[in-house]
């Protein structure tokens, strides 16, 4: 009987463990084949939308905000010293940064993982049902959002690979073979007519995305008002086509940057709308990313101190410290930043100096000089300039506001020295013997190990 | 299902044979002894060719029923077996066994519920005994393991108390899956897992507030208590241990723990006083001069010419470390019991950091009639480790970081009248003052665990030709860990993030379930032919991990709860992992117990698989054979081959691509991850053979075993990297195989038995080789910080752990505005280099493969010399070959090309720089070979007369004098080769960044028996 028993208590064992399925969902996050295979709902497209913003503020870099310390570690305003990570000088200072570290590989992913979540927007935009209450002028309105949004992320990644070109195609599936690396010029091209057909989309979109956008953009949150944002970055993507070193679009291309800009939100008779633009706003509240800036590791190189003009009131952006060598180099200044501080995106200032070297460019130096008179005393409170007597002097004095208008707030100072070939001994000081200045990122190793090396760009 | 499931049901009917014949029998009862004379409790006496077999009782007595005239066999661990021929008629019959001094008797695994002889076994299991595992106290149970197993690569990760080590069984075994073999206690399944603490909140490690791979964290085996262990046998592969399926690839260490035997109480009591004293340091620049100190750029106002050791300042703590055992076993009638209480203390180097464990131990069993055996066994521990900050550090508070930015004159010491620790102008605005952290920073890690298990062992049928049970066990490994971490807002470095004071609670919770059911059925056919016994059954697993972690920053001095923290950030983590399988084995032993065959497999389904209701199959094939003639001086000589497949099962969420959720101003978000995973994914494949011969030679004096294989990996589970212009930086891919091939051998001697004067002496040897043979994707590069310190390549033709880094070849140069030009020309190069030469700077570095994280063989020698009451043994470990990325050196380089500022050794610093002006990775990628002294100890069992007189009841009495890892020598420059700041992983694991100093341990013992 107790075999029996036995055997019966065995039997139903096997039983029940056969009925038990053994699928177990992800326990952890959303998949993402739920959002493509899934219709998608209204809030649906809010986290994207939201998630997408998120990933354009945290390609400025986390913990430390490396898309604008580079940079400005590279255009020598800033030195970051730090014991337990001394690439940060050995490695950007003497012009070596490694391909396949934090280094060498950065400022890249960020931009193209963008990309892909603008992609995926674009991709699920068109099957949401009309029931969710998304009507279709509304879904043009964010296309071109979004792809005002991807066209940003281009530039920025060719910000920082300049002559080395990036790659355009993002779209494929993963495993498929890679686009080619496009050179700056035709990158450029693309990114500009990629602003264009969205500014179109924006024109057509009605008057509400009907989705929200982060607090930094109040005042630019309809398609009408996002527009003049659109128009700013074309502005500033023509100034650079204009300045290209292989096939500068010149004159034409000044004349279409003062032209965006114009048609963008730039102001030059309010000066109490010098800082309006857009910004990337941080919080300290659970989840949200604080600024990335406070880092007790990043110093002003003495000549951002040392040169600014008595008087200038955006010197409150530069505190004193005691004098300090470390990792043989010295300072004895900070930028002033505090966790909810937010970074501009594109503003006003910005908008009013890119204008001046457009105007300098086509050999207007009255024009540009009152452009940079207006800056100087909406934002420092200075004097007038008297006027410009050369374009290379037109220039310096340009440079010289834009570094403290728009200390810390991007990689412009790079992409401007660049520009301009003032990146090199003749207006620097090396800081020890063998630095030399870096000019561009290189492409990064698992970039180029993934296509067997060949990264040289195609141009055609 | 269903159908499958009957036909096993049947199958089981029908081996039954349907009728039982009974001849004449009569009683045959004796004594087994031991040549002291004294009974031997518990020695299995069993008449060969039949099922039938008992168990000496506590005066050594046993009585038997037979048949006609029989041969017993007389086994009884420590001895060795002997088989005596009894008459038709006799009835009385006396064994004497003799000690097994070597071991060379022991039972091996070969499924759930059957074991085999070591006679016969088809498998090179290692089996470690209790005894030898406990001669120098260990903090955990790896470091007691090292040295002593042909086969396994066991290295610790640091220093630091409290454990974190890895077990590598013949190679490496996975890229992206598991890297840990499977432990098993007593039938359970218990957990290897190491959970973060979340030190990267602190240290930035990993630039996350969070948890990260660089949290020096401790994997969980360490909380096992080495004096409950009676012995621990070693699958090395899928050849033996393919009956635990998927998660059996990485090989299984069983362990078994005591029992009680009938007999009065046995009690023991072990103290242990010890030590731990810092063992190795490294060379950090004395300044002797103000104006040496100001020609490396150093502030050396004020300068008092102090040369100050500030390693052994701060690692110097030398406390008393402790550790208890008390233990009482026995049994009476049907039931037995072991029970047994651990209080352990180490203390670490460096002041607050420590390990303590509690652990309470009862296992018992049951007879109920003659049927039905029950047996309970349960462990309940607590273990609380503070293991200070150590490893990679971006927060510049790291001791070491500190030290090799701070020059040797710089007084750290609080000031005893204002209590005020200096600030370190050397560090920057935030410079830190370890000694303050020390003091102020806390790192406690609370883990609370119960193991428990209980097994029923059901006799459906026995009878002299056969016998038939039911075995169903389960059991429960449950724990829970919680890290609170604080950082109060005083200390130095924390203001620099702008939230100053840190506070992370971490909680994380995992159970692993495990039950089992089997059938077994042994047969003995009349004929003696051969013996067979058959097993089937199920096993179904089921592991549930939680994690919530809540961090708090900008934290109210002097409060440690989160509510006093003004910017929370929080996740909770969680996996479930289920699995379900079948297994079937047959064992045959013929031609007189000579010939060994063995078949059987597995049939598994899991979870983390993509199709989880598919079942994999992992069979098994094996053979032994006694050779029945053999040359002068062997004693037996057997050959052995075997064949088997196991998994390693997909990681929890490897199937999912996920969207990461954000929070950007109170609005949820979600946008594709980095990782793209692989909703196909199924386990991966392992598949080894593996051939050998054991041999007893000269009367039992020494033993060799030799074993040759070969351990195919298919279906790799990688973590491929993908160009990140896609959007993603990996994608989980599967395909492609790694092959190990290798060899081991264990000797084991007696040279010398005499008397009361004998030296046992083992010997094992190991080496492997593994490489990569096929990939689905291109060559990749893996972990680690850049290639400047070496990464590992996964490249076909390659190892999988080599190193890849720059050689040093470098043909190109820059110009002054940094244009590269060839060396003379001045002008652009061609050729291979791919890019123009216009405004940029690429490094047109040669890359090539520089070294291999594994190590060419490994050795160990164990040596035991006994004369009367003393007793000396010795372990000495010896790796041959591996490499370790040695970032710490980097660290004492400090920044600057010039050679300004530096703090290292002047004379290393000067080589490293050498090689890295060559733009060789080889400056930091150093070969770790070394030869350690692991263990070595002094005892003396105190004289009898003496035991009486000194400590009354007392039966035996030992005092011993041990110490761990007193020596190294090796050509590593940094502190100690074995080293890893991410832990546990397969590939990764040659990093030294900063890690927790070594330490050598000195321990004086009493142990008394009553």
């Amino acid at each position: 009987m107790k075999k029996y028993l036995a055997i019966a208590i065995a039997g139903v064992a096997l039983l029940g463990a056969c009925k038990d399925s053994t699928a177990v969902p992800d326990l952890n996050n959303p998949s993402l084949g739920d959002l493509t295979t899934k219709p998608l709902t209204k809030i649906g497209l809010q986290n994207e939308i939201t998630g997408y913003h998120d990933a354009q503020r945290a390609s400025l870099g986390v913990a430390p905000a490396n898309y604008i310390v580079f940079g400005e570690v590279m255009a020598r305003d800033a030195y970051r010293i730090d014991a337990s990570e001394a690439r940060y000088v050995n490695e950007f200072l003497n012009g070596t940064p490694d391909p396949s570290a934090f280094s060498g590989a950065g400022n890249f992913t960020a931009f193209f993982r963008g990309i892909r979540a603008a992609n995926t927007i674009l991709q699920i935009l068109p099957s949401i049902p009309a029931a969710e209450g998304v009507t279709d002028q509304q879904k043009t309105a964010i296309s071109g959002m979004v792809r005002t949004m991807k066209a940003i992320d281009y530039y920025k990644a060719l910000e920082y690979r300049d002559t080395l070109g990036i790659p355009i195609a993002v779209e494929p599936p993963l495993g498929s073979a890679l686009g080619p690396i496009v050179c700056k010029q035709k990158v450029l091209d693309y990114i500009s007519s990629l602003l264009d057909s969205a500014n179109t989309q924006l024109a057509a979109g009605g008057s509400s995305f009907g989705v929200e956008l982060p607090p930094g953009f109040a005042g630019f949150n309809t398609p009408a008002t996002f527009a003049l944002f659109n128009r700013g970055w074309k502005g500033k993507v023509e100034l650079y086509r204009a300045l290209d070193h292989a096939a500068p679009t010149g004159a034409a291309g000044f004349t279409a940057a003062i032209a965006a800009i114009n048609a963008s939100f730039i102001n030059t008779t309010d000066a109490s709308q010098i800082s309006k633009g857009v910004y990337f706003t941080f919080s300290t509240s659970p989840g949200d990313t604080p600024n990335q800036l406070v880092d007790g590791n990043l110093h002003l190189n003495p000549q951002v101190s040392d040169s600014l003009q008595p008087g200038d009131k955006r010197g409150a952006k530069i505190i004193t410290v005691p004098t300090t060598t470390s990792q043989s180099l010295t300072y004895k200044s900070n930028f002033k930043v505090t966790q909810t501080d937010p970074i501009a995106y594109l503003k006003n200032e910005e908008l009013i100096l890119l204008r001046a070297q457009a105007k300098v460019g086509l050999g207007d130096l009255v024009g540009a000089l009152a452009d940079v008179n207006f800056v100087r005393l909406a934002a420092g409170g200075l004097a007038p300039l008297p006027p410009f007597t050369s374009a290379t002097q037109a220039i310096d004095a340009i440079l010289r506001e834009k570094r403290y208008s728009l200390l810390f707030e991007s990689a412009h100072r790079l992409v401007d020295l660049r520009a301009y070939g003032r990146l090199n001994a003749t207006f620097f000081k090396k800081e020890r013997t063998g630095d030399i200045f870096l000019k561009a990122l290189p492409i990064p190793q698992n970039e180029s190990d993934q296509r067997g090396g060949n990264i040289t760009p195609v141009c055609t | 299902m269903k159908r499958i499931r009957w036909s096993f049901l049947s199958l089981l009917f029908l081996a039954l044979p349907l009728s039982t014949a009974f001849a004449q029998t009569r009683r045959v009862s004796g004594t087994v002894r031991a040549e002291s004379g004294e009974p031997l409790v518990a020695a299995s006496v069993g008449v060969v060719g039949t099922a039938l077999g008992t168990y000496t009782d506590d005066q050594g007595r046993f009585t038997l029923n037979v048949t006609g005239p029989v041969t017993l066999r007389v086994r009884r661990i420590g001895y060795t077996q002997k088989t005596v021929d009894v008459g038709p008629a006799a009835t009385d019959v006396a064994v004497v066994l003799t000690r097994d001094v070597l071991q060379l008797e022991t039972q091996v695994v070969t499924g759930t519920a059957t074991t085999v002889s070591s006679r016969n076994a088809a498998n090179a299991v290692a089996v470690v005994s209790g005894e030898q595992l406990n001669r120098a106290p260990t903090p955990t149970i790896e470091n007691a393991l090292q040295g002593k197993i042909p086969g396994a690569v066991i290295t610790t990760n640091s220093g630091a108390p409290g454990g974190g080590a890895q077990v590598q069984l013949r190679g490496v075994t996975s890229i992206g899956a598991n890297s840990s073999p499977l432990y098993v206690v007593d039938g359970v399944i218990v957990s290897n897992d190491a959970i973060s603490s979340g030190l990267t909140t602190i240290t930035q490690a990993s630039r996350v507030i969070g948890t990260s791979n660089q949290d020096q964290q401790v994997n969980r085996i360490a909380d096992l208590n080495p004096a409950d262990i009676e012995d621990i046998s070693v699958l090395k592969g899928a050849s033996a241990s393919s009956i635990y399926g998927s998660a059996a690839s990485n090989g299984v260490i069983l362990i078994t723990t005591k029992r009680g035997r009938n007999g009065k109480p046995a009690f023991n009591v072990t103290q242990r006083f010890g030590q731990f004293r810092l063992s190795n340091k490294l060379n950090i620049r004395c300044f002797t001069s103000a104006q040496e100190a100001a020609d490396a750029g150093l502030d050396a106002t004020p300068f008092s010419p102090e040369c100050r050791d500030v390693q052994e300042e701060f690692y110097g703590q030398h406390d008393l470390s402790y550790e208890t055992d008390v233990s009482v076993s026995g049994g009476n009638g049907g039931t037995s019991y072991f029970a047994s209480g651990l209080v352990k203390r180490d203390a670490g180097l460096e002041i607050g950091t420590g390990y303590n464990k509690q652990s309470l131990r009862l296992n018992l069993g049951q007879s109920v009639g003659t049927r039905l055996k029950l047996q309970a066994n349960t462990q309940l521990v607590h273990s609380l480790t503070a293991r200070g900050i150590s490893g990679n550090d971006n927060a510049n508070v790291n001791p070491y970081t500190v030290f090799s930015a701070t020059p040797s004159f710089f007084n750290y010491n609080r000031d005893p009248v204002t209590g005020v620790y200096p600030a370190n102008p050397y560090l920057g605005r935030f410079g830190d003052n370890p000694f303050q952290d020390r003091d102020l920073l806390s790192t406690p890690e609370n883990v609370y665990r119960l193991i428990g298990g209980a097994s029923a062992n059901y006799n459906l049928l026995s009878s002299s030709r056969q016998n038939l049970e039911v075995i169903f066990s389960g059991g429960v490994d449950q724990f829970s860990q919680n890290d609170k971490l604080v950082s109060p807002a005083s200390l130095y470095f924390e203001p620099a993030d702008g939230l100053p004071g840190t506070v992370v609670d971490n909680n994380s919770s995992e159970i692993t379930g495990t039950l089992y059911g089997s059938l077994v059925h042994r047969f003995f056919p009349s004929s003696q032919l051969f013996n067979a016994t058959t097993s089937v059954g199920f096993r179904q697993g089921r592991k549930q991990f939680g994690q919530v972690f809540t961090a708090g920053q900008n934290l109210l001095l002097g409060q440690a709860n989160l509510d006093k923290a003004a910017n929370i950030t929080a996740f909770e983590t969680r996996t479930l992992v289920k699995d379900f399988s079948y297994y079937g084995q047959e064992e045959l032993l013929l031609l007189n117990e000579k010939l060994l065959l063995t078949a059987g497999a597995n049939l598994e389904r899991g979870s983390t698989n993509g199709d989880p209701d598919k079942f994999f199959a992992y069979p098994k094939a094996a053979a032994s054979f006694s050779l029945p003639w053999r040359p002068r001086g062997v004693d037996n000589l057997k050959l052995r081959a075997a064949y088997g497949r196991a998994g390693n099962k997909p990681q929890f969420g490897q199937a999912f691509t996920p969207l990461v959720v954000i929070v950007e101003n109170n609005i949820l978000g979600t946008r594709p991850a980095l990782n793209a995973g692989l909703s196909t994914i199924k386990p991966e494949r392992s598949s080894e053979t593996e051939a050998g011969f054991d041999a007893t030679l000269f009367g039992g004096r020494a033993s060799l075993e030799f074993t040759g294989y070969r351990k195919g990996i298919d279906d790799l589970i990688l973590t491929a990297t993908r160009a990140p212009s896609t959007g993603f930086t990996t994608q989980v891919v599967q395909g492609g195989s790694l092959i190990n091939r290798g060899y081991e051998f264990a000797l084991n001697m007696t040279p010398v038995q005499r008397g009361g004067v004998n030296w046992i002496s083992r010997t094992t040897f190991s080496h492997n080789h593994a490489i990569v043979t096929q990939l689905p994707v291109p060559a990749f590069n893996t972990g680690g910080f850049g290639l400047g310190f070496g990464a590992t390549r996964i490249e076909v033709g390659k190892s999988p752990t080599a190193i890849i880094g720059r050689n040093g070849r470098d043909t190109t140069f820059r110009d002054a505005s940094g244009n590269l030009v060839t060396r003379g020309t001045g002008a652009c190069p061609a050729a291979p280099t791919t890019v123009s030469c216009g405004t940029f700077v690429k490094r047109a570095d040669h890359l090539e493969i520089i070294g291999d994280a594994s190590p060419r063989f490994t050795m160990g020698f164990s040596n035991e010399f006994n004369f009367g009451p003393v007793r000396i043994t010795s372990l000495v470990d010896w790796r041959h070959g591996g490499d370790v990325a040695n970032l710490t050196n980097d660290y004492l380089l400090d920044c600057c090309s010039d050679n300004q500022g530096t703090l290292g050794d002047t004379v290393l610093v000067n080589k490293i720089r050498a090689k890295q002006a060559l733009r060789q990775s080889r400056a930091f990628v150093e070969n770790a070979s070394f030869v350690k002294l692991r263990e070595l100890s002094l005892s003396y069992a105190v004289p009898h007369a003496f035991v009486k007189h000194a400590f009354g009841s007392a039966s035996a009495v030992r005092v011993e004098l041990s110490g761990r890892n007193l020596l190294t020598k090796t050509p590593y420059t940094g502190l100690d080769p074995e080293v890893s700041n991410f832990g546990n992983t397969n590939v990764t694991r040659y990093f030294d960044v900063t890690p927790y100093p070594p330490s050598r341990s000195f321990f004086f013992s009493v142990s008394a028996d009553f």
